[in-house]
């Protein structure tokens, strides 16, 4: 086994208490900025430093990479609000509701989360009758959907609960556009009423009420097969969680889940963020929760798989059973998005393109730009 | 398999390659004082590497990654060493903000700088290896001023210079002494070839200058010397043009530029005669 400078488990207490780093030396300091960073995770600890005003005493070297990776969340949360108000400007004459869905919600809210929170695309969720609308409309504003091969666009239309991403061909800002949380085809899409009900509004944006706005970044972690940003993912959940705590939340929280039918996903993300981050659930919850969902084998399964895709990725804590445990995320989140026959379908078609990449190379299918 | 730790200043990388002649031209292009040992924490993790596939036994292609995120399509392996530096180049522009970064030539006299700022074909390379050559000049860099914020002081990040094409013959000519790289065939700027920089650019790479002028050069064979001189709206909408994070520093990235426009002289130079530009350089402007 490689020598490790600082373990899996300090990262993971670094999220939970920022001051726990202020002892390291340079060399640590090296793998958990290097970690943090393939992680997503170099602004929020940043953010949690200032919070706490211990940035000054750390040594140079990290104040230099924890300052830089600050400007960067920074100007991503400054791009979100003025992505935003281009999309509502160019929409404007459709009087589009648009709710924001995680790291634009916990911008625009402001939430704890939101500190140093790094944000890619901005997801927005619309009415469905008002996708076709919004999306003609944001072409002709600049917004145009990447060029993808005509299975992966007919899988988007017919079976996600999102259209394709749609990127601004001068700004570069993505857009996923959704009108549900989870794919249609899995079956288990919520109406999605339940979450938009008692949305708040933020500078003419909508974001889903607190218990909502957890129980969808549980979904989206939990009904999924790509764990590339899980520890991030796991820790907004933890400081959500965290923050909203009251007795009114985990109440709300609890019978959203019953309704749309999450209680499982509800289960997994209290038992991991428990796991990983000490979490405060009320007792109450979580044994009504393990009275429907424990299962000691089953368990045995979930933890091998979880606490390996929720943790850091980075190739210095490579093992191979992190692979296995990948893979194996890779083929539930396949299972639980689709029926059998589609996902007999899916998993054809992927398998050749996967192949002729590893026989031709990872670019075989990017189409040659001209430059 | 190479590991190494090269204090680049003001950086430290840790590169890595498998790839046999980006080791060979690593040690032909730097300095061995800036080879040192790995007690001193890197600030990034990069490296090039054969890409996977089973085309690596017909079409080799090499991939750069920086710590383990592959953030371009795959390259000829012939390009490897240039993509290992023009990576180098992508970590400091997208990671480094501690500096407003324009993308320009850099060379000073002494502690005078004079930017160079140009899009490719500009001949920005070319003067900026012809100027750091000369004596009592150096360079600071032939890419990327790193410009400390709200000030005119100006970081250097020696590092070879990236010749292309042409310009590649005419440098032999002038400099038939000095270091050039392999060579890297029919890349997406043409034919590239780096230039170890001399040695008094490395003796000097942890002096700070401050910029006096800024110059945008444009090559044209039929013109020996034009100069003109820029107001201050051109000069400002030319070089905010240049400016890679500019929308990352906000406020202060804005306040840089004016700083720098307001108090440099700034001209635009149509020239094919490197040694006039050098001689209205030290005459007129330093």
């Amino acid at each position: 086994m490689k020598q490790m400078l600082i373990e899996s488990k300090q990262i993971t207490a670094i999220l939970v208490d920022a001051s726990c780093c202020c002892t390291f030396n340079e060399y640590q300091w090296e793998t958990l900025i290097r970690v943090l960073r393939h992680e997503g995770l170099l602004a929020r600890v940043s953010a949690q430093l200032a919070q706490q005003g211990l940035l000054d005493d750390l040594p140079a070297y990290a104040q230099k990479h924890l300052h830089n990776a600050a400007i960067l969340a920074e100007k991503q949360h400054r791009s979100i609000v003025f992505e935003c108000q281009q999309i509502k400007k160019s929409t404007q004459q459709h009087g589009v509701k648009f709710y924001l869905l995680k790291g634009a919600a916990y911008v625009f809210c402001g939430n704890n989360t939101s500190w140093g929170r790094t944000c890619g695309d901005i997801d927005l969720l619309v009415d469905k009758s008002q996708i076709n609308v919004v999306e003609n409309t944001l072409l002709l504003h600049g917004w145009l959907a990447d060029d993808i091969d005509d299975y992966d666009n007919a899988y988007y239309r017919n079976w996600a609960h999102e259209i394709p991403p749609l990127k601004h061909t001068g700004r570069g800002s993505v857009i996923d556009l959704h009108h549900n949380l989870v794919p249609v085809v899995s079956g288990r899409a919520p109406k999605i009423e339940h979450f938009t009900d008692n949305a708040i509004e933020y500078d003419g944006f909508f974001v889903l009420p607190p218990a909502a706005m957890t129980l969808h970044s549980i979904v989206h972690l939990f009904i999924n097969e790509d764990f590339k940003h899980g520890l991030r993912d796991l820790n907004d959940i933890h400081l959500l969680f965290s923050e909203y705590n009251s007795e009114d939340f985990w109440h709300e929280l609890d019978n959203l889940a019953r309704k749309c039918g999450f209680t499982l996903e509800l289960y997994l993300a209290c038992r991991y963020s428990h796991r990983f981050f000490q979490t405060k659930i009320p007792c109450e919850l979580a044994s009504k929760l393990a009275q429907c969902h424990d299962n000691r084998l089953l368990n045995l399964l979930r933890d091998f798989i979880f606490s390996r895709v929720l943790n850091n990725k980075h190739p210095l804590y490579a093992r191979w059973s992190n692979s296995l445990a990948v893979t194996m995320a890779l083929v539930r989140g396949h299972y639980l998005k689709m029926p059998w026959p589609i996902l007999i379908r899916h998993t054809v078609h992927k398998s050749y393109r996967m192949s002729v990449r590893l026989l031709l190379g990872k670019s075989f299918f990017t189409k040659e730009q001209n430059s | 398999m190479m590991r190494i730790r090269l204090e680049l200043p003001p950086f430290i990388f840790d590169i890595h390659s498998s790839v046999g002649f980006v080791e060979q031209n690593i040690h032909n292009m730097y300095p061995d004082d800036l080879f040192i040992n790995p007690s001193r924490p890197a600030d990034y993790f990069v490296g090039v590497e054969k890409a996977n596939g089973l085309r690596k036994f017909i079409r080799p292609q090499a991939s750069f990654s920086f710590d383990a995120i592959e953030p371009f399509k795959t390259l000829p392996l012939n390009h490897a060493y240039a993509s290992l530096e023009w990576g180098i180049n992508y970590v400091v522009a997208n990671q480094s903000l501690q500096y407003v970064i324009l993308h320009s030539g850099i060379v000073a006299k002494g502690d005078n700088a004079v930017l160079l700022p140009g899009p490719p074909g500009s001949g920005k390379s070319t003067m900026t290896a012809y100027l750091s050559g000369r004596q009592g000049w150096r360079l600071l860099s032939d890419e990327m001023a790193l410009i400390l914020p709200e000030t005119l002081k100006v970081q250097p990040f020696v590092r070879p210079i990236c010749l292309k094409n042409n310009s590649v013959d005419l440098v032999k000519r002038w400099y038939p002494e000095a270091k050039f790289s392999t060579v890297a065939r029919n890349t997406h700027k043409g034919d590239v070839v780096h230039l170890c920089p001399a040695d008094s650019s490395w003796q000097q790479r942890d002096e700070l200058a401050s910029v006096k002028a800024i110059v945008f050069p444009r090559y044209d064979e039929r013109i020996d010397l034009e100069i003109t001189e820029l107001n201050q709206n051109q000069g400002f909408m030319q070089l905010a043009q240049n400016a890679v994070n500019l929308n990352l520093h906000g406020q202060q990235g804005f306040n840089t530029l004016v700083s720098l426009i307001e108090n440099c002289a700034v001209f635009e130079v149509v020239y094919n005669n490197v040694e006039a530009v050098k001689t209205f350089l030290e005459q007129d402007v330093l």
